[in-house]
């Protein structure tokens, strides 16, 4: 996870897994989450795809094939994965929503409902994201 | 009873009172705040939340010593009940109730000519105020404003399965500008959390539905009644160019995108919008404002 050019590292698999952990140690989403179960479906097309299930103030990578029916699509390109955890995001670029209308590198997609009902947690996530880039 | 801390105790001179009117034809109970004195500086609310917006303001001695700053809470938000029978009805707000009710508030408490300052919704109803009854208006200060914004009313909040209590205030909390202090964005979304049921959504069914001035600017008289328009840069739902679009539409409007703040600036980032706010001021009521600190009224290049 350590960068050694100094720059952010990509958003792969692998980095899921880091911001599971992190989200362990967020008194935040352990108050806000406790009650969420929701799933997502994180896509790079052509480079990976991981499912994420967030239960119990607990962020879960998962193996895709286990999505439920009613889930959230994020598909991004590599460039629209480095913008959704962007901390210093450009204007209008700043949020997955913002970034769902405005950029054409991030889709987001599967249930509308899923994504409106999990918002509050979705985006304390986002912004966990953030703050795993400025550590790294 | 003794106190448990040893800080003092600190009092604000903001007033909060209750005025009992009628408008569109049922009887209102309005709860209002204000501090100050001087010309009249009238606070319009976003949609869904209420005059807390505009605490700063109220509180900023350098704007209270030289204005009567004025903010409601319009019906069905904050201190202010929605009317009798409204448990048969679905809120829809429209421009025809919307301007009513400014209007109607404003006579109430005689203010003359008041400088109306509206964010979001408020701030597209401060057009059509000015292009209904610029007479009665000392000048429009729209935030967050266009001619047409699309896309805010949206049916989701009255789920059942959705708590629209958490995600409205979310949904909003998307269009502030992440360097805006923390504090100011968790207390725009706090504000949010409390709205009544359906009561973000009707007020968007004004901002994107009923009200639409696309080629209509021209029937705004900026001589009679100044009109200014700030948008920050962040905001995703009234986007700096919709506001661009409204300044070019409207003969003499001014204004322009604020750098560094999104789509709340009174409330998100007091300091900042500011320095937007006080040059405006300068421009409307100079006898009063023109003793500030020069350096305040630097603030902007849009005006």
């Amino acid at each position: 996870m350590t960068s050694t050019t100094g720059t952010p590292p990509a958003i792969s698999e692998l980095w899921f897994t880091h911001l599971a952990n992190a989200v362990h140690g967020d008194r935040e989403l352990q108050v806000i989450g406790r009650y969420s179960n929701f799933w997502i479906d994180a896509v790079s097309p052509g480079h990976w795809r991981v499912a994420l299930n967030f239960h119990g103030s607990s962020l879960i990578p998962t193996p895709w094939k286990d999505l439920p029916l009613d889930h959230i699509v994020i598909s991004a390109t590599p460039v629209g994965w480095g913008q959704i955890f962007d901390p210093q995001p450009k204007p209008l670029l700043h949020d997955l929503l913002a970034l769902g209308k405005n950029s054409p590198d991030v889709t987001l997609g599967g249930s509308d409902v899923e994504l409106v009902r999990n918002l509050r947690v979705l985006s304390r996530l986002v912004d966990l994201g953030k703050a795993l880039h400025v550590q790294h | 009873m003794s106190s448990t801390e040893i800080s003092a105790a600190r009092f604000e001179d903001v007033v909060g009172r209750y005025v009992n009117l009628r408008s569109s034809g049922r009887e209102q109970r309005i709860y209002f705040e204000e501090a100050g004195t001087g010309p009249v500086l009238l606070c319009l609310h976003t949609a869904g939340a209420d005059s807390r917006q505009f605490r700063h303001l109220l509180n900023d001695p350098e704007i209270t010593s030289r204005f009567r700053v004025v903010a409601f809470d319009l019906p069905w938000h904050g201190r202010s009940l929605p009317p009798e029978g409204w448990w048969e009805e679905e809120y829809l707000l429209t421009a025809d109730a919307y301007v009513a009710i400014v209007r109607d508030f404003a006579a109430a408490l005689n203010l003359d000519q008041p400088t109306v300052i509206g964010c979001s919704m408020a701030g597209s109803l401060v057009l059509e105020l000015a292009r209904r009854h610029a007479d009665e208006i000392g000048g429009v200060i729209g935030l967050s404003g266009a001619l047409k914004v699309n896309g805010r009313f949206q049916d989701w909040s009255l789920r059942p399965d959705v708590n629209a209590q958490q995600s409205v205030p979310t949904w909003t909390s998307s269009l502030m500008a992440p360097q805006s202090p923390e504090v100011s964005r968790r207390e725009v979304w706090w504000i949010y959390s409390q709205g009544g049921p359906g009561i973000y959504r009707g007020d968007t069914y004004f901002y994107s539905q009923d009200l639409d001035l696309r080629g209509r600017g021209h029937e705004i008289d900026t001589e009679a009644c100044p009109v200014y328009l700030l948008t920050g840069e962040y905001d995703h739902a009234c986007t700096p160019a919709d506001t661009a679009d409204a300044i070019a539409e409207i003969p003499g409007a001014k204004g322009g995108a604020m750098k560094d703040i999104g789509h709340f600036p009174m409330a998100e980032n007091y300091p900042l919008f500011k320095t937007h706010l006080l040059p405006i001021l300068d421009e409307l009521h100079p006898e009063v404002v023109s003793d500030l600190d020069p350096f305040a009224l630097e603030g902007t290049h849009n005006v």
